[in-house]
């Protein structure tokens, strides 16, 4: 994960940044989820960190080349001073040798070392090893005993300090120089370079790390703002993402996913005009057919009770009967596919929406229904005191397809001689499968007709109205009714004519006003209740 | 009673005009906008049947050139096409009707007899003179409550007398209402049903205006 830093104060700073930033910039909506989504390293997090730590090693990388450098620069300058200095002592040395005058305790050579930064020790060394005269502060035993090499640097510790020291010989006399120089001197050098270096490099550090940090938060901006436009793309909407200001790499990925957009489009709008061109085009010859079956009917109605072709015009009266009805079906699936091509390019905000009085409404949709109905002996009870004088916004074509398809199934797929009951209620509170709580006149209802309530209230309840349609027919077996707005889907080893378009034209238009629907046991533990939530506005 | 129908299905349009001529119109029938133009402007109908989208010239266009020519021909447009934009759009270029396909036989045939008896002026099904009552619908005439047993064609010439009643009404147009393209027309023809009206109406039921045609008698 993390390396771990020199300072240990800049990786929380950074994460707690970073962590901030992911925050702020999470597109709304990404929240949920997350948790069992896998984590995603963070480019940004990354970048910095990766730039900020190289940076890091290849500033120390040079300052350690910079001292080395030094070092050894410094270093030869400091000895060729030591052999300057031997040179220079050894003469001397000679010219008081040649005059007695070598042996003595004082240094001659008073010099004040407060302020100096460079301090040579000598020694002149006898033949017997003794040292014969010594700089103040310098050891007086000699720096290297056993007869050293001559002209030879040694690094020695005498007196408890380390010595850097070089030896040189007298060519004719037996007289060698032994001077030295504390190593501290030099290190003392070396640790206030690399002080002076220290701060400046720090401070160029941090400021190459903020310019570091705000490039890339910049540069990675436009990468948010894109996956927010992104986001935002809906069946609906799949125009192009825009790629102003963003950079070269984004703008390639986005042209890349626009041209995907662009075909996915291209693909969405063929299919929708396919089947409205389909639809469109089957008019004319089903009205053609159905005209002519209609002549036909015209053409041999018998003439009377004495017509001598009677029977045989009767009997051909029943088959053209039957072929309108058929052709009645297909008309009736072709105006359905009609409606669902209609219905889905419209967005839900440019829908026309007026105020519906649900009461009529319902009237309507029983009056519609119940030449349906009476044919199979079905009740219709259109239930809810709550209707009177209610009315709703919505699109009152669409609604009342919606309602008026809800009822038709249940006559169609309900039991002959049953009941079948529209309700309405003006608040009922929770949206969800199968969860259906109603705060007003339904719930005695709700309890005796054992609707299933497994699913506890969702958290974002919110109020709506709702439409329930409920028969006391076969029913739907819970596994199968989330299949039921499919389209085509149709139950098996049913007699009723359908096209199976029904509730998936219905969820469509729910979906439209923004609501949903939902499947329930039916009246009486038997049956099926389909329930239509609208938002309460 | 002459319709125009203009339809480029074929099939679709011989069975409406077969169904139009069962009900006792005369029915000429088109399948491109040009030739609708051309027939419009050669005889005088009393309601026309158009497509939307034809061969030729559009339907739209064609009802447009009648408006501005100012005809006031009851149009009755039968499309495919049935958002409400289109109906509103239909009815605005001066469609007296909007008929989207597929669509019942029967319903058109009262539909043109509704548009025929609003563009003659009178909201009443049956058409009404002194004790003669004519119902278009039922193809039935009562005189004094009594039916009044007539031909087709005995028919047709005393509905076209009887839409506008005090107008007269010439030879040449009560031949264009009788007869369609093609029909052998006898020279006296018209003379010959104006006589049977009379033998069974009355004989001043319909007085002859000299040199110009006929009109109902008082």
């Amino acid at each position: 994960m993390m390396p771990r830093f020199s300072w240990p104060s800049v990786p929380a700073w950074l994460h707690r940044l970073a962590d901030r930033l992911r925050a702020r910039v999470r597109p709304p909506g990404a929240q949920h989820g997350c948790a069992d989504r896998p984590a995603h390293y963070s480019l940004r997090r990354r970048l910095i960190v990766t730039t900020l730590l190289s940076s890091l090693v290849c500033g120390l990388a040079w300052v350690v080349m910079v001292m080395v450098i030094a070092w050894n620069e410094t270093s030869d300058t400091f000895d060729s001073a030591l052999e300057e200095g031997a040179r220079l002592t050894l003469s001397l040395g000679a010219v008081m040798a040649r005059d007695d005058a070598l042996e003595g305790e004082e240094d001659r050579v008073r010099v004040d070392r407060a302020d100096k930064r460079v301090s040579l020790y000598y020694q002149l060394v006898g033949e017997d090893g003794d040292v014969l005269r010594r700089a103040r502060g310098a050891p007086d035993e000699p720096f290297v005993e056993d007869d050293p090499d001559n002209d030879e640097f040694y690094n020695v510790w005498a007196d408890g300090r380390l010595w850097r020291v070089y030896v040189l010989k007298h060519d004719d006399l037996d007289l060698e120089v032994q001077i030295g120089q504390h190593w501290d001197d030099r290190n003392e050098l070396l640790s206030e370079t690399i002080e002076e270096l220290a701060w400046p490099a720090l401070a160029l550090w941090l400021a190459l790390g903020l310019i570091n940090w705000w490039v890339i938060r910049k540069s990675l901006q436009p990468l948010e703002s894109a996956a927010r436009a992104i986001a935002q793309k809906s069946p609906d909407d799949l125009t192009a993402v825009s790629v102003d200001g963003q950079s070269a790499e984004v703008a390639a990925m986005l042209t890349a996913l626009n041209t995907v957009l662009s075909r996915l489009s291209g693909a969405l709008t063929s299919e929708r005009r396919f089947t409205a061109d389909a639809a469109h085009e089957l008019r004319t010859p089903l009205a053609a057919l159905g005209s002519k079956i209609q002549l036909m009917q015209r053409r041999y109605r018998a003439a009377g009770p004495n017509d001598p072709q009677g029977d045989m015009n009767t009997d051909l009266q029943n088959d053209l009967q039957g072929l309108r009805t058929d052709l009645a079906r297909s008309t009736a699936l072709v105006e359905n596919l009609l409606l669902l091509a209609r219905l889905d390019p419209q967005g839900a905000d440019d829908l026309p929406k007026e105020r519906v009085d649900v009461d009529t409404l319902l009237r309507e949709v029983v009056v519609a229904c119940a030449p349906a109905a009476q044919a199979r002996a079905i009740r219709i009870d259109a239930a809810g005191a709550e209707a009177a004088g209610t009315d709703l916004c919505a699109n009152r074509q669409l609604l009342f397809s919606a309602l008026r398809n809800l009822v038709d199934n249940a006559v169609r797929y309900g039991v002959e001689g049953g009941r079948v009951v529209i309700e309405f209620a003006a608040h009922c509170t929770a949206i969800g499968p199968d969860a259906i709580s109603y705060g007003g006149a339904l719930s005695d209802a709700r309890i005796e007709s054992g609707a299933q309530t497994r699913t506890p209230p969702h958290e974002s309840t919110r109020a709506s109205i709702c439409f329930s349609v409920r028969d006391d027919g076969p029913g739907v077996p819970t596994a199968e009714r989330e299949r039921l707005t499919q389209r085509f889907y149709r139950q098996l080893g049913h007699q009723a004519t359908g096209n199976g378009l029904g509730l998936s034209i219905v969820e469509q238009i729910v979906v439209l006003h923004g609501g949903s629907l939902s499947f329930s046991t039916g009246i009486d533990g038997r049956g099926l209740g389909v329930h239509l939530y609208l938002p309460n506005n | 009673m002459r319709v125009l129908l203009v339809e480029d299905d074929i099939s679709l349009g011989t069975t409406i005009q077969s169904w139009l001529r069962l009900d006792g119109y005369v029915v000429d029938w088109v399948d491109r906008g040009d030739l609708a133009e051309t027939a419009l402007r050669a005889h005088d109908y009393q309601c026309v049947l158009l497509d939307r989208g034809l061969p030729g010239q559009d339907g739209d266009s064609l009802l447009a050139a009648l408006r501005a020519r100012g005809a006031a021909t009851p149009v009755l447009m039968i499309t495919a096409r049935d958002g409400i934009g289109d109906r509103v759009q239909g009815l605005d270029l001066g469609a007296d009707d909007y008929l989207v396909k597929p669509f019942d036989l029967e319903e058109l045939s009262a539909r043109i007899r509704a548009s025929v008896r609003r563009h003659g002026g009178s909201a009443a099904a049956t058409l009404t003179h002194g004790d003669l009552t004519l119902d278009p619908a039922a193809k039935r005439l009562t005189q004094a409550g009594e039916p009044v047993a007539l031909t087709a064609r005995e028919f047709a010439v005393l509905h076209a007398l009887m839409r506008r009643p005090d107008h007269i009404v010439s030879r040449d147009q009560l031949e264009e209402a009788l007869y369609g393209w093609g029909d052998e027309v006898e020279s006296n023809a018209i003379e010959v049903h104006i006589y049977n009206l009379r033998k069974k109406l009355g004989s001043a039921r319909i007085v002859t205006v000299r040199r110009q045609g006929y009109r109902l008698g008082t």
